[in-house]
């Protein structure tokens, strides 16, 4: 049932992007990938994924612009975004939710978390 | 160096100014009561020369006086001593060996008149006049001493003025040196104070900075794990899952080593900010003890609370949560399997006193005193493998006095641990 939805993982780290392929493939969705703030907009455009996973640490620009920059594209204004990042959860729980964040995951995931927070958000 | 140098010889100077009017002070002082001395020695002296003189007189004048005459020097000589005594000043030798000579020749010169047999109308007369003098050059003298003594006096008082000058002086350079030596200690205070702040910041930073890094691989480690152990990687035997649950165990303690750090350095940087409700201690507790049952229930260990009616505590209920996870945490792991572990809630006198006690192995009293230091593990911790980053209790007395409360610690070795916590109740 979840062949239909595309997941398009906006993660710099090789590991944690091969990681959340074969997690996000297990649970039958499908994933692409973006690995820096430039492609992750680029390659948003060209997938039009059904939600974004979204690490904060990207090289050529923080995980808030390449939000900013989502919200500001007319198909990509309502994709859930569900953040994830190893920086300060205390801080960022509460500055991703302002951001128009789903939800924020600290890492390392938990990935019983990860897929059930990706299965609320999908299944509305 | 040069300053102190230069200090060092002003400091000196002033010493040494100090010590030569004290002694001017002292000198003229001597100089004074000597002369004062020595005046009054004189006049008593002179008095005596006096008194002696006119005894030769009247023994001259009684031996053919008339009674007239004998009333006339009764007079004199009541007047004559009465002058005297008002004369009781300050003579030099000089001026009373003067006043003995004027004397001597002066009754010399009566008793010849008597004996030439003058009128003695003439000889009370001279007698008079004679003593006027006399007396006018006591005065004379004495007024002279007065001026000595004045001078002496005058001298003692500039010299005393110099000495009180010298001393405010010498006050206000020390005073004015404590000012100056307070302000450079108050300013580097305040130096090391923002120094202190700058390394306070600088060290939140860099935890946090290395919390991020060190987070980041651990996500690898543990994701990967759990792939293999979730059978991602294909089919692992038992002993592999086993080994792949060690990592997994040993990815835990490092993540909540890094939380543990992170939480400490951000509470000592000032860093704790606490959102206060009012709430019923009660509740927080029972909530951490639904969370701490099943490792209470994993090793048989009855986990109780005896709780009397509290007063509400105002208090920020993550953080206090936090604590009582910890020691309920800590409280489990040192009791055997069996044992108890029993939380006490008491209403005090406008505190509330939380006890959570064990049975447990105890511990010793050496080790009782750095038990809230960051990183101190007992040994027993350390020896029977126990997890545990040693910063927990650290954390947790942060949070407590930051709620304006207290934590304490009683362990019989053998017996067991209780410790205690004391919070305010809410206004």
């Amino acid at each position: 049932m979840n062949e239909s939805k595309k997941i398009l993982v906006i993660e710099d780290d090789p590991d944690i992007r091969t990681l959340l392929n074969v997690r996000l493939k297990a649970a039958g969705y499908a994933a692409v990938f973006a690995f820096d703030a430039v492609t992750a907009i680029s390659t948003a455009r060209k997938e039009n994924p059904d939600l974004i996973i979204l690490d904060l640490g990207l090289p050529g620009g923080g995980g808030y612009v390449v939000m900013e920059r989502l919200r500001a594209l007319a198909t990509l204004s309502l994709t859930p975004i569900i953040v994830i990042s190893a920086q300060d959860a205390k801080v960022h729980t509460e500055r991703a939710g302002a951001a128009g964040a789903y939800a924020f995951l600290e890492k390392p995931i938990d990935s019983d978390r990860l897929l059930a927070a990706l299965a609320e958000v999908l299944s509305d | 160096m040069q300053r102190l140098i230069g200090t060092q010889s002003a400091l000196i100077a002033l010493i040494l100014g100090l010590c030569a009017a004290g002694a001017a002070v002292f000198g003229l002082s001597d100089r004074v009561d000597s002369a004062r001395t020595q005046t009054s020695l004189l006049s008593s002296l002179q008095l005596d020369v006096e008194r002696l003189h006119i005894s030769a007189l009247k023994v001259a004048l009684h031996r053919r006086a008339t009674s007239v005459q004998r009333l006339q020097l009764r007079r004199f000589q009541a007047k004559s001593d009465r002058d005297l005594a008002g004369l009781r000043g300050r003579l030099t030798p000089r001026d009373l060996r003067q006043v003995r000579l004027d004397s001597a020749i002066f009754v010399r010169t009566v008793a010849q008149e008597f004996d030439a047999g003058d009128q003695s109308g003439t000889v009370f007369t001279r007698l008079n006049r004679h003593f006027e003098t006399f007396t006018d050059k006591l005065a004379h003298l004495r007024s002279g001493a007065d001026d000595r003594y004045d001078r002496a006096n005058h001298e003692r008082k500039i010299a005393l003025a110099a000495l009180i000058g010298l001393t405010i002086l010498s006050l206000a350079v020390f005073e004015r040196r404590g000012r100056v030596a307070r302000r450079q200690r108050a300013d580097a205070l305040r130096r090391e104070n923002d120094r202190l702040v700058e390394l306070d910041t600088m060290k939140e930073e860099f935890v946090a900075s290395v919390s991020h890094e060190l987070r980041t691989p651990l996500t690898s480690i543990r994701g990967y794990v759990e792939l293999l152990l979730d059978g991602e990687g294909g089919p692992t035997s038992d002993d592999q899952n086993d080994f792949l649950r060690v990592i997994d165990r040993n990815t835990d303690r490092l993540l909540s080593l890094i939380n543990d750090l992170l939480a400490v350095t951000r509470a000592e940087a000032g860093g704790l900010v606490l959102t206060y409700e009012r709430n019923d201690l009660g509740n927080l507790v029972r909530d951490a003890i639904s969370g701490a049952k099943p490792a209470a229930a994993a090793r048989s260990i009855d986990l109780r609370v005896v709780a009397e009616p509290l007063p509400e505590v105002s208090v920020d209920p993550t953080r206090i949560g936090q604590v009582l996870d910890n020691l309920l945490s800590n409280a489990l792991k040192f009791t055997p399997v069996g044992g108890t572990v029993e939380v006490r809630l008491v209403a005090l006198n406008g505190e509330v006193q939380l006890e959570i006690a064990d049975n447990g192995v105890g511990i010793p009293a050496a080790e009782q005193a750095r038990l809230f230091e960051r990183f101190f593990r007992t040994a027993e911790a350390r020896g029977s493998g126990i997890q545990g980053t040693g910063l927990g209790l650290a954390i947790s007395k942060t949070i407590v006095e930051a709620h304006h409360g207290s934590i304490s610690v009683a362990s019989t070795p053998g017996v067991g641990t209780t410790f205690s916590v004391i919070l305010p109740a809410a206004a």
